[in-house]
């Protein structure tokens, strides 16, 4: 597998406090899965391993939640009624901030917020990766089998090629992270490595800068 | 300890918080079938006769059919195991015609045939549903885990009240059909459940009697 450096980008999937930090209020529900995986610290590493390489990064952020949010919808999406019901991702609360260790930098791209679960869906980010060249998508966050899998399933129908890292995201349950790191990444994602093998590609220079 | 009492609750809000939208009818409803083609059903007589029923019952109660088909001969840039398998599929079995039960009719909306995992991709779908006026979609497939899974994913993100019959859902495993059925899909919209249920909600009547009551063969 080759990275093309100048192509490649990791994608950085709802990197909330409300997800990430002990105090947020998602944390009890991911946590599980979260400390089995390595979860925040994989994060940080895989955010600094593609700094180091020179890739680019982008930010797909979730809808941040506000008063008369989804009133527009017919029907809501799951994801809608929990969030509404627990008020997750709070617009300026610590909840709907990125987490401190993995926020983005100048120059990184920040999509515009998704509604329900991909990062394509209503946003900007298609865009925003073609202005710059983007062909390889390596994808990182939450949750497993719902915004990162939805996001990688727009992404492949985009024509991107797709990585996902088993190990850089976690779902709500045990269940739900199988059924994505078990049965559909393999099947759908080009490809699917844990963040050591990614590391070990990237850095046996199997990224090229063309 | 905590995440299971966590998840018991989760799934408690949302059956409260989607059992107003229940359908109770057929009205605004289309069915979507997603590579619901002769390459995929050979050898599973279960799942097409169920997804023959599921037809015949949708025309009884004038929901519209779209159908979207996987196209193995359009050039893909790069192929995931889903994508090779499903090419491998079609290439193999050189299967021409559908069982007769799921024969199209002239009413049947046959979309551009496409190499994406979703049927809104691409396809025109969503304008059409929107100049029909169509509101509920219920969505079945020969791969739970690929189109279905995606094709589902989309229409709830467009604004559709989405169903998912879970036994005309195929896969490729066992394991993967459960994953996607069981798990992941029912995430992602408002309902999954079973031909017999979905005909009962929305008081339409079976086809032809179905056969006894077992866990359905879906691997494909």
């Amino acid at each position: 597998m080759t990275y093309p450096r100048a192509r490649t980008v990791l994608l950085m999937i709802d990197p909330y406090n409300d997800f990430v930090s002990r105090f947020g209020k998602a944390w009890p529900a991911v946590r599980a899965v979260a400390r089995r995986t390595g979860l925040v610290s994989n994060l940080r590493r895989g955010l600094a391993l593609a700094r180091s390489h020179g890739l680019t990064v982008a930010y797909a952020p979730h809808h941040r939640y506000r008063r008369g949010s989804f009133s527009d919808r017919r029907f809501p999406h799951p994801s809608q009624i929990l969030q509404k019901t627990f008020r997750s991702f709070a617009q300026g609360s610590f909840g709907g901030t990125f987490y401190r260790d993995l926020r983005p930098a100048e120059g990184d791209i920040v999509a515009s917020e998704h509604a329900c679960s991909s990062g394509f869906s209503g946003t900007d980010l298609h865009a925003r990766l073609q202005e710059k060249g983007a062909t390889h998508l390596i994808l990182m966050g939450l949750l497993s089998n719902t915004c990162v899998e939805s996001t990688a399933r727009s992404a492949i129908d985009l024509g991107y090629h797709v990585t996902l890292v088993p190990d850089c995201v976690a779902a709500w349950s045990p269940a739900d992270h199988a059924a994505a790191v078990e049965q559909t990444y393999p099947l759908i994602g080009h490809a699917m490595l844990t963040l050591d093998a990614l590391r070990a590609e990237l850095e046996a220079g199997k990224s090229t800068h063309d | 300890m905590i995440n299971v009492v966590v998840n018991r609750t989760m799934r408690a809000i949302l059956h409260a918080g989607l059992r107003r939208y229940r359908p109770h009818s057929a009205a605004h409803t289309a069915l979507i079938l997603v590579h619901v083609q002769p390459p995929f059903l050979i050898g599973h007589g279960d799942l097409t006769s169920r997804l023959g029923q599921l037809v015949t019952v949708a025309r009884d109660n004038g929901m519209p059919v779209f159908r979207s088909v996987f196209d193995a001969s359009a050039p893909v840039q790069y192929l995931s195991p889903a994508l090779r398998m499903m090419r491998s599929r079609v290439g193999v079995s050189g299967a021409a015609e559908l069982p007769a039960g799921l024969y199209p009719t002239a009413a049947d909306i046959h979309l551009p045939a496409t190499t994406n995992l979703s049927a809104f991709h691409e396809t025109g779908l969503a304008e059409m549903l929107a100049s029909a006026g169509i509101e509920r979609l219920v969505v079945a497939g020969t791969f739970a885990d690929i189109g279905v899974d995606s094709t589902a994913r989309d229409a709830t993100e467009r604004d559709f009240y989405t169903t998912v019959i879970s036994d005309c859902c195929g896969a490729q495993t066992e394991a993967g059909r459960d994953a996607a059925l069981s798990v992941t899909i029912p995430r992602m919209v408002q309902h999954v459940t079973t031909l017999a249920d979905w005909i009962s909600e929305v008081g339409g009547k079976p086809a032809h009697p179905g056969p006894a009551e077992h866990r359905p063969e879906t691997q494909l």
